[in-house]
């Protein structure tokens, strides 16, 4: 094992860190909120004589709404600045060797390599090609795909013209999962390049961003990986090009507040991102953590891992949101999304073992404690919502005569009022962001590529209706995946769906029957127990029953003008390619099949 | 380049071994310590189960 610490001293010119204003900003106007919303429900809660159930409210209170705050007031945040390049420019010309990494997993070889075809060419456009190869690491387990991958890997080569640029191989056996296919390839051929680019067999980027990434690598030598936002893409489905739209028209500005806050240690998200090769191999060993999965065995969500070593040995991780030109395609249905969400779980929770890993910086502890928070918050929304059921048994019935000798009955203050400012309060911190950022895209002019401001408001207003209704049953999935890992159930390493994604209600009904269960014994309870919240428990208990008609509908293809994006207003070259290249490809395969199924017959003849 | 196509199953193999396989540039790349040693940051973790417990060696209870 090496030292925690391989290097104290930063590398090159240190930029100025101006991130610990914005922290600080952040975290008190986050605990502010979460301070309020605590006072606000102890005096709620003081007006029929304040018990043990009522603090534990107040509590779950303060920590969820601190959450929602912190969110909100990053995407706030992200209003404030403008994404701009980063004031050092390359003086020299781009001489650094890099290696483009897509790391494949029981993949449809056809649309990936088409996407590597695509990223060739646009790379060669630009002048730069003979600079970047691109190595294609199979940890395929299914032979029959292997078989493919093989095959279509040669006709890549001809068609692109790439003997000696564009590499394949296949792991005997996929130990460390997507860490180790990477860390193997490093071992085995890094030290042929300075730098790496690292994707996700559905990642696409233009040729010029990936020049670009690498000038600036090359122009500030103390950065060890550069982070860039991918833009989902290519969704077809209502639920896939509601998160398509949702990531298009809010991510950015969340990722401007992130990049704010970011300093030294930036994010790594695990694909369309550049490494410096060296760095990422003196600092990002990956060992096997004691014990079996969840918790022990490999690092799940190694990204976050990565960037905290990198950070921790004295490189910086750095987001930079001007670049455009990246891709990703994102879950077309809420399955897919909750399985892949397991996987994430997973990961997040495993890193309550790495919190206090010796010389990690604080801001990388954070983002490990950030990642957690992530799915144990609807926890204690959970929490707080069977608090409130129960909270009737733990009252003291009220007192009428708190006055001594006094002859008349004192009714307890009504704080109707103040429960009801409460929960327009946390509803706000949901959508107050939101608006916000319409309000920016209209007025910056930005919203002109979600098809106007108009049509960019219309489609904002129906993300947020859909993610209303679908949010219990991502939450219910969510806190299912919780207990699981807790519970030290291992989820697995399953293949992503990028296919047909289509369900049927009965399809629908296999995969969420539990969560309609839960929301009507849920209900009965509440009923029963508290019939005054019934009401309150409804926006969450009604989707829940619905769960399998929300699924199947969400999973159709979608129709109407609605969550238009801007690479649907205007193709980027790079995805226009990239279906052609695809449509080509699958017209050469139907011949050839069109012309195997007549051989027999002409034989015959 | 001779046509996929007409290649067998070995011959694709072959093909991709002799042009596929990525340059041989070996790096080192050493494990990191990623757990706290420390005895409480340990025992903290063995508490909440999120590790496993050493087995007690009984002659130490002795």
């Amino acid at each position: 094992m090496s030292s925690p610490v391989t290097r104290a001293a930063t590398r090159g010119t240190p930029a100025r860190d101006r991130s610990a204003l914005p922290r600080g900003v952040a975290i008190a106007l986050s605990l502010m909120a979460g301070a309020g919303a605590f006072m606000l429900f102890l005096q709620f809660g003081w007006s029929d004589g304040l018990d043990f159930i009522d603090i534990l409210r107040a509590v779950l209170i303060l920590i969820s709404t601190w959450w929602l705050a912190w969110g909100a007031v990053q995407g706030l945040m992200g209003l404030t600045t403008d994404a701009a390049p980063p004031p050092v420019q390359l003086a020299e010309p781009l001489s650094a060797h890099c290696v483009v990494l897509v790391p494949v997993y029981n993949e449809d070889p056809v649309t990936t390599f088409s996407r590597i075809a695509a990223m060739d060419e646009s790379l060669q456009a630009t002048g730069y090609g003979h600079l970047f190869h691109f190595a294609i690491l199979s940890d395929s387990r299914n032979e029959t795909i292997a078989a493919k991958e093989r095959e279509w890997f040669l006709r890549l080569v001809a068609d692109r013209g790439a003997e000696g640029r564009i590499f394949y191989r296949r792991r005997s056996d996929n130990k460390g999962k997507k860490a180790g296919n990477v860390e193997e390839f490093i071992m085995q051929s890094g030290g042929a390049y300075e730098l790496a680019l690292i994707l996700d067999a559905d990642s696409l980027m233009e040729g010029a961003t990936i020049v670009e990434m690498a000038r600036r690598m090359q122009a500030e030598s103390d950065i060890g990986l550069l982070q860039t936002l991918p833009v989902v893409t290519r969704a077809e489905t209502r639920f896939g090009r509601a998160m398509q739209f949702s990531a298009a028209f809010h991510s950015p500005v969340f990722a401007r507040g992130l990049a704010m806050m970011q300093g030294r240690t930036g994010p790594f998200w695990g694909h369309n991102a550049m490494v410096r090769v060296r760095a990422f191999a003196e600092s990002c060993g990956l060992p096997e953590l004691r014990g079996k999965p969840p918790f022990g065995g490999h690092v799940m969500s190694h990204d976050y891992v990565e960037a905290a070593l990198l950070a921790r040995a004295g490189w910086r991780v750095r987001l930079d949101d001007d670049l455009g030109g990246s891709y990703e395609e994102g879950p077309e249905n809420l399955v897919d999304h909750a399985k892949r969400d397991r996987r994430w779980c997973q990961g997040n929770l495993q890193h309550v073992r790495l919190l206090l890993a010796p010389g990690l910086k604080p801001w990388s502890r954070f983002v490990f404690f950030q990642g957690i928070m992530a799915y144990i918050s609807p926890l204690f929304w959970i929490g707080f919502m069977l608090a409130s059921v129960a909270a009737p048994f733990f009252a003291p019935p009220p007192d009428y005569f708190p006055e001594p000798y006094w002859p008349f009955p004192i009714f307890p203050q009504a704080e109707t009022s103040k429960a009801i400012g409460l929960a327009i309060g946390v509803f706000g911190l949901l959508i107050l962001p939101k608006f916000a950022v319409a309000l920016h895209a209209a007025m910056s002019g930005r919203a002109a590529g979600f098809g106007g401001a108009l049509r960019g408001f219309a489609s904002m207003m129906a993300e947020l209706v859909f993610s209303s209704i679908s949010a219990p049953v991502l939450l219910a999935y969510q806190t299912r995946s919780v207990f699981q890992v807790l519970f030290g159930r291992d989820g697995g390493w399953p293949t992503n769906n990028r296919g047909d994604a289509r369900l049927t209600v009965s399809e629908a009904w296999a995969a969420s029957h539990w969560v309609v269960t839960t929301g009507l014994v849920s209900l009965a309870v509440t009923w029963y127990l508290a019939p005054g919240l019934v009401v309150w428990m409804l926006p969450v208990l009604v989707p829940m029953m619905l769960a399998p008609l929300i699924i199947s509908w969400s999973s159709r293809r979608a129709g109407g003008g609605l969550f238009l994006t801007p690479t649907e207003v205007e193709e980027p070259p790079v995805m226009r390619r990239q279906r052609e290249i695809l449509g080509d490809w699958e017209n050469r395969m139907t011949s050839i099949a069109e012309a195997t199924a007549a051989e027999p017959a002409r034989a015959a003849i | 380049m001779p046509n996929v196509a007409s290649l067998s199953a070995a011959e694709i193999e072959q093909r991709v071994r002799e042009i596929g396989t990525p340059v041989a540039a070996p790096l080192v790349m050493p494990k990191q310590v990623l757990e706290s040693a420390r005895p409480l940051h340990r025992s903290l973790l063995a508490l909440l189960h999120l590790v496993p417990v050493p087995r007690q060696d009984p002659r130490q209870g002795l």
